[in-house]
């Protein structure tokens, strides 16, 4: 077997998707290293081939959903939300994600993919990167309310990407309290003046609904990175009767397989007779014939796709000068 | 340009001479800096690829290259070509191909071979012996790693 030069050693390993390099780490020294090393990790997250997962966030539990899995609560595997030894935080086991305001899954943003922004049981926001299990905890400006939005961004700042988090909360439908938090600084400050951030969603799938109308259309592009970005339109699903009323309804998040032509969506309902909302996640199943699955669940679910990355969390930035 | 100048000969390590079109060669940024230089005449030997691996480089670059209407075709066709490409080479050829096109400097050629490479690696064993790795832990810190890698959920 010929002998590779590192450099082409890296170039091989830089095209490995996340969830296989983590297992590599324990192979030598030098390859644990060059897998903490910022250069490579976003090296590896432009090049390697995306491998996403999706995520479902439910009664406090974070599970791993594939989009082929039977709809039954009880059948799908929870992640347990694990903090890396060492930390300061000991009350790992009562931990549990409430929420989760952001996943930097975007394939154009190279420095915060593979990353979660979650709120926890104990009130804390927690940065984590899911598939390195590194986490940062950062303690919110006030305490959480059920009004209280995040989230994740850097700032467009070439030389060092630096992390930040928008704070903001809902008064009587308005956006108020903006507050900002700096990762270099570890502090909270009130924002006055305008702050770009980039805050993504993956915005290469879209749902679309003309007002009132009773089918929802699927759009998608593969081409987010260039100027022209040209959408088109991959399917088109029947809205469940239950909707129909509320002629503004869309889910409130959804992921969709264009292969097998199925959409996960996640929403409230309410239905005619109560004034209580009720969640349901709905699976359609769009090739013929047509079939919708419908689970009820007690409290509000999030589902997203996720893309694994070894981007690091940033840490406290310490005074000593950090290596190159 | 001349007929004669259009066509350049390419010497492997093994002295096995391949006659090609300018444009599939000049792929290579090498061989093109070469050509810029002026310093080597119609023949260009190159000095660390072997006559069976520069002919499979010469099969790639004839299929990429644009030659007077013959770059029409589709990029899923260059794509499902690329893949068959690749498909059945074994991991010392595939290796020998990534130095090459390391050597001759054809992006599109590195980035193809080595993703066939990270893609065909699959288990901890196989990275050990194709990549030529020894395990320099002490038992402490592979027993610290087992650890980590508990925090990651499996795929």
């Amino acid at each position: 077997m010929p002998h590779l030069p590192h450099e082409l050693v890296e170039e091989i390993l830089s095209r490995v998707p996340a969830t296989s390099l983590k297992r590599l780490r324990s192979i030598c020294r030098q390859w644990k290293s060059l897998f903490k090393d910022r250069r490579f990790t976003e090296k590896n997250f432009r090049k390697a081939p995306k491998q996403s997962l999706v995520l479902l966030v439910m009664l406090m539990e974070l599970i791993t959903f594939s989009i082929s899995d039977s709809l039954n609560v009880a059948d799908l595997s929870s992640i347990e939300f694990k903090v890396p030894f060492g930390l300061e935080n000991s009350l790992s086991n009562l931990e549990k994600v409430v929420e989760v305001f952001h996943c930097c899954s975007n394939p154009i943003s190279n420095n915060c993919g593979g990353l979660l922004l979650c709120t926890t049981s104990l009130v804390k926001l927690v940065v984590w990167n899911q598939c390195l299990g590194e986490t940062r905890w950062i303690q919110p400006i006030r305490d959480y309310n059920r009004w209280s939005r995040y989230s994740l961004g850097y700032e467009n700042n070439k030389s060092c990407h630096s992390y930040k988090i928008l704070s903001y909360h809902h008064v009587n439908d308005n956006l108020v309290g903006y507050e900002i938090y700096d990762f270099n600084s570890d502090s909270w400050r009130v924002l006055v003046d305008v702050v770009v951030l980039d805050c993504l969603i993956e915005p290469s799938k879209v749902l679309h609904r003309i007002y009132g109308a009773s089918k929802m259309d699927m759009w998608v592009t593969n081409n987010i990175d260039s100027e022209a970005v040209v959408w088109s339109k991959s399917f088109t699903i029947d809205i469940q009767p239950i909707h129909l009323e509320n002629l503004t309804y869309i889910p409130s998040s959804f992921v969709m397989d264009e292969e097998k032509k199925v959409v996960v969506c996640c929403n409230a309902s309410k239905e005619p007779t109560s004034v209580q909302k009720e969640y349901v996640i709905e699976k359609y199943h769009t090739e013929s014939p047509f079939i919708v699955e419908t689970t009820q669940v007690s409290c509000c679910p999030l589902i997203f796709s996720y893309v694994p990355s070894f981007v690091r969390v940033q840490q406290v930035r310490r005074k000593r000068k950090e290596r190159n | 340009m001349s007929k004669s100048e259009k066509k350049i000969v390419l010497k492997s390590l093994d002295n096995e001479a391949f006659e090609v079109e300018k444009a599939v060669a000049l792929q290579s940024q090498t061989i093109w800096v070469m050509c810029e230089d002026k310093c080597v005449g119609n023949e260009i030997p190159l000095e660390n690829v072997t006559g069976q691996i520069l002919a499979k480089v010469i099969d790639y670059c004839k299929k990429h290259a644009v030659v007077d209407g013959d770059g029409d075709e589709s990029s899923e066709e260059l794509k499902n070509w690329d893949t068959e490409f690749t498909k059945n080479m074994d991991q010392s050829t595939l290796f020998n191909m990534i130095l090459a096109a390391n050597y001759l400097n054809i992006k599109s050629l590195l980035n193809l071979t080595c993703q066939a490479v990270a893609d065909k690696t699959k288990t901890i064993d196989e990275f050990h012996t194709f990549l030529n790795i020894e395990n320099n832990f002490t038992p402490e810190e592979e027993a610290q790693i087992c650890q980590e890698n508990l925090w990651a959920f499996d795929d």
